[in-house]
């Protein structure tokens, strides 16, 4: 060092400060320990306790007590577990196929529209996103009431007679997906509307002067151009009804008739205190999104390429 | 010189990660325990004494020092469910508390009920529940209550000064190891144990509800109220079953059966007595016709709106019917099956007051926490509930007491109670959420499934849940 030049060493120094990894910066590298380390704590600590717990049986005092495959093969035979698997599928396929297909007739048609028309509906359409789960759902247990609800007093107007609603096994889960396709129509909307204006405007105009009207160029331009945003959009939807906790928490139906598989997780963890075979049902709910995901996506990729 | 009036991205991620790692260390840094050792300075006093000096007597006045009753000094967190009656009756408790007791500091974290339910044994788990917390018996059910709370037997007298201070089958709630007790029974809605009725639609059907001698009379009396038009559609209910679950097991006892056997920790629904209770209450749905599922939805409402005659969902429900809707009703204790063999009926769980094991190091905490539990279930505590509520207290003492006529409540409550306790029965199995027993029984009150297979499918799913929380409790 001694016999470098003045210029020599302040460019050594330089390079010191900015020493690399390869291509990768030292700021960069400690940002992304951070980034790894809350994503550690936060997710795999959480979900390896997960694992660990479906294979024990424990209720948060006792020693867990380890009994191997034992929670996974009482699923196959657990009919409260087949019964939450139904519900949820029943729930989330019917709202991802009405709420994207909604979604999609919405987005359509607001691309039709000037700029500040889309702007101004997307704001009244995502209302209710903006509204918070809980207040919704009660605000929906309120119309839904057998005596006094609005939407029986409507039905009363039209000379129908009142219905149970969310008293009844067979309307529960169709009224709480109602609300759950009304409270987020909005959000879809506004993803779908932004792949559609993404459709370069040339290929549409281009099908116009081929003849193709508005159905067919929607049906085979935009609709083809827009299958990763439509992909991504039912994988996320598949997840969030799956997920879903808080509506089925709040308006629950009678008995079982819309326990889904989180909360039959929830029910199994805090109020049978049987934490370990929740763990495994919410392992088994994983398994069966990621495979939903995986099938999906697969689907849709084999469309689009 | 050039002074540097602006913040760079190097100093913003600079103060940032600074703040965040101090407001980490914050967080993290111990817990300070602000227990204070209870002072108890002596007082000077003078006292007059006789005494005999050279054969006479005088009164002499001599300085004495006195050590005076001790002041606690604590603070304490008192976790309670968060319901307006419950409420009321903290915010007077600690102000009367405060009067007594003013070197303690009592924190009341009001929690939604649910979220007590999830947070409750986790929060014990990790050592940090309040020092007095509010529960209900069956959340304690599953798991072994003596690792949960404070053993209070001996804090409070010992087993037999709290059977008398309390209904004994109010003890009873939780299976506990050695007859220990390790809560204080506070409240019960009575559900499954009290009918609450319209005394106007009986009435003016000739029924005189005070005279039921048993349920068989109950049904004769309820087919004059049901209206069903011509064409064999309901227009008004008069009974709802819809809780049925401490019914099912209180008929089962009366005919000479049980829903579970303590000695085999086997449940036996699927057993005689079973089919016989079950049957019993699928007649009055489908023979008497006194109840429909599609036609009874919110019994409040229904009752309201006068498409129904009475609930079996217990005493609670009187003053919820008088506080909402302009009503005459009467709370009625349910009433044994024609042909009992013996007088016994299954209440729902209890609120109750547990004190935290934390407390066991910490004695000014415990004073302060046993006192303030003294004060809520003293009788002017307890008496502060029977303005607004109309389910059962646990002590005799309160109801022997005559102010109880005088609180809104406080006749009904105490015919209910007094009814009801003395043959009170809990089957004592370790499943917290009984939920198969309700989902299968309705499956078969809605002619979903026989009787004998809804039977069969509780005594095997309530099996599970109980050999699984035995293998906890036995290992």
């Amino acid at each position: 060092m001694s016999s470098m030049t003045p210029f020599e060493r302040v460019s050594v120094m330089t390079h010191i400060k900015s020493m690399k990894l390869g291509r990768y910066s030292w700021l960069g590298i400690s940002y992304a320990t951070v980034l790894t380390a809350f994503y550690v704590l936060m997710f795999v600590v959480p979900f390896g306790t997960a694992i660990w717990l479906s294979f024990h049986n424990w209720d948060y005092l006792q020693t867990p007590v380890f009994v191997g495959m034992r929670n996974f093969t009482r699923l196959l035979s657990d009919s409260g577990f087949w019964s939450a698997v139904k519900v949820t599928a029943a729930f989330s396929f019917t709202e991802v196929v009405i709420a994207i297909s909604l979604a999609l007739l919405l987005a359509f048609a607001l691309s039709h529209l000037p700029a500040i028309s889309q702007h101004s509906l997307l704001f009244i359409y995502n209302l209710p996103v903006v509204m918070p789960v809980v207040a919704s759902a009660l605000l929906w247990k309120w119309l839904y009431k057998p005596h006094g609800g609005a939407i029986n007093a409507l039905l009363e107007v039209l000379g129908v007679a009142s219905q149970p609603f969310l008293y009844s096994r067979e309307q529960a889960l169709w009224c709480i997906t109602t609300m759950v396709v009304w409270a987020f129509l909005g959000n879809t909307s506004v993803v779908l509307l932004a792949g559609i204006n993404e459709v370069p405007v040339s290929i549409l105009e281009a099908a116009k002067l081929d003849g193709a009207n508005v159905w067919q160029s929607f049906r085979h331009v935009t609709l083809p151009m827009i299958q990763p945003v439509l992909a991504y959009q039912v994988v996320s939807s598949i997840i969030g009804t799956v997920q879903m906790f808080a509506p089925f928490q709040l308006m629950g139906g009678p008995g079982h008739s819309t326990r889904t598989l989180s909360l039959y997780t929830y029910e199994l963890g805090f109020e049978v205190l049987d934490l370990g075979y929740g763990a495994a049902v919410s392992i088994a709910m994983f398994i069966l999104l990621l495979l939903a995901t995986i099938f999906e996506l697969r689907r849709r990729m084999a469309s689009w390429q | 010189m050039r002074t540097k009036n602006y913040v760079s991205r190097r100093d913003f991620l600079r103060l940032g990660a600074t703040a965040a790692a101090g407001a980490a260390l914050t967080a993290c840094q111990p817990r300070v325990i602000t227990e204070q050792v209870a002072v108890t300075e002596e007082v000077v006093v003078k006292e007059t004494v006789v005494v005999e000096k050279e054969g006479e007597t005088v009164i002499e006045e001599r300085v004495v020092t006195a050590t005076p009753p001790a002041q606690i000094n604590a603070e304490i967190t008192v976790w309670h469910q968060d319901w307006d009656g419950l409420n009321r009756i903290l915010a007077w408790a600690t102000g009367a508390f405060g009067e007594k007791e003013p070197g303690v500091d009592v924190s009341l974290v009001p929690i939604g009920y649910g979220d007590l339910v999830a947070k409750l044994l986790p929060a014990v788990a990790a050592g940090n529940e309040g020092d007095v917390n509010y529960l209900y018996t069956d959340w304690v059910s599953a798991t072994d209550i003596s690792q949960v709370f404070l053993d209070i037997t001996e804090l409070a007298g010992g087993r037999s000064a709290l059977e008398e201070r309390f209904y004994p089958a109010a003890l009873t709630a939780v299976d506990a190891p050695e007859g220990k007790v390790y809560y204080y029974p506070y409240i019960s809605g009575l559900t499954d144990c009290v009918f609450c009725l319209d005394t106007d639609d009986f009435s003016a059907a000739g029924a005189d509800w005070e005279k039921w001698a048993d349920l068989r009379v109950v049904i004769e009396d309820c087919k004059k109220v049901t209206k069903i038009d011509e064409s064999g559609k309901m227009t008004h209910a008069s009974w709802s079953i819809k809780s049925f679950g401490g019914l099912l097991a209180a008929i089962m006892w009366q005919l000479g059966g049980t829903p579970f056997d303590r000695e085999t920790s086997t449940f036996k629904y699927n057993s005689e007595e079973g089919i016989a209770a079950l049957q019993f209450l699928h007649d009055i749905v489908y023979e008497h016709r006194l109840f429909d599922w599609d036609f009874v939805t919110d019994y409040f409402q229904d009752i309201a709106n006068d498409q129904l005659s009475m609930v079996n969902d217990g005493a609670w429900t009187y003053s919820v019917f008088l506080n909402n809707y302009d009503l005459n009703m009467a709370a009625i204790p349910i009433p044994m099956h024609p042909d009992a063999t013996e007088n016994v009926l299954s209440p729902s769980p209890i609120g109750s007051w547990a004190l935290s094991k934390r407390l066991s190091e910490n004695s000014a905490g415990l004073d302060a926490s046993m006192a303030f539990v003294d004060t809520i279930m003293s009788v002017d505590g307890q008496l502060q509930a029977m303005d607004f509520y109309s389910g059962s207290l646990m002590s005799p003492e309160v109801y022997a007491d005559p102010r109880i006529e005088e609180t809104q409540y406080g006749a009904v409550s105490k015919r209910c109670a007094e009814a009801v306790w003395p043959i009170a029965r809990y089957p004592l199995h370790h499943v917290a959420n009984p939920q198969s027993l309700y989902t299968e029984i309705e499956r078969a009150l809605t002619n979903e499934i026989s009787l004998q297979e809804a039977l069969a499918n509780v005594d095997e799913q309530m099996q599970g849940l109980e050999d699984t929380a035995l293998e906890r409790l036995n290992q």
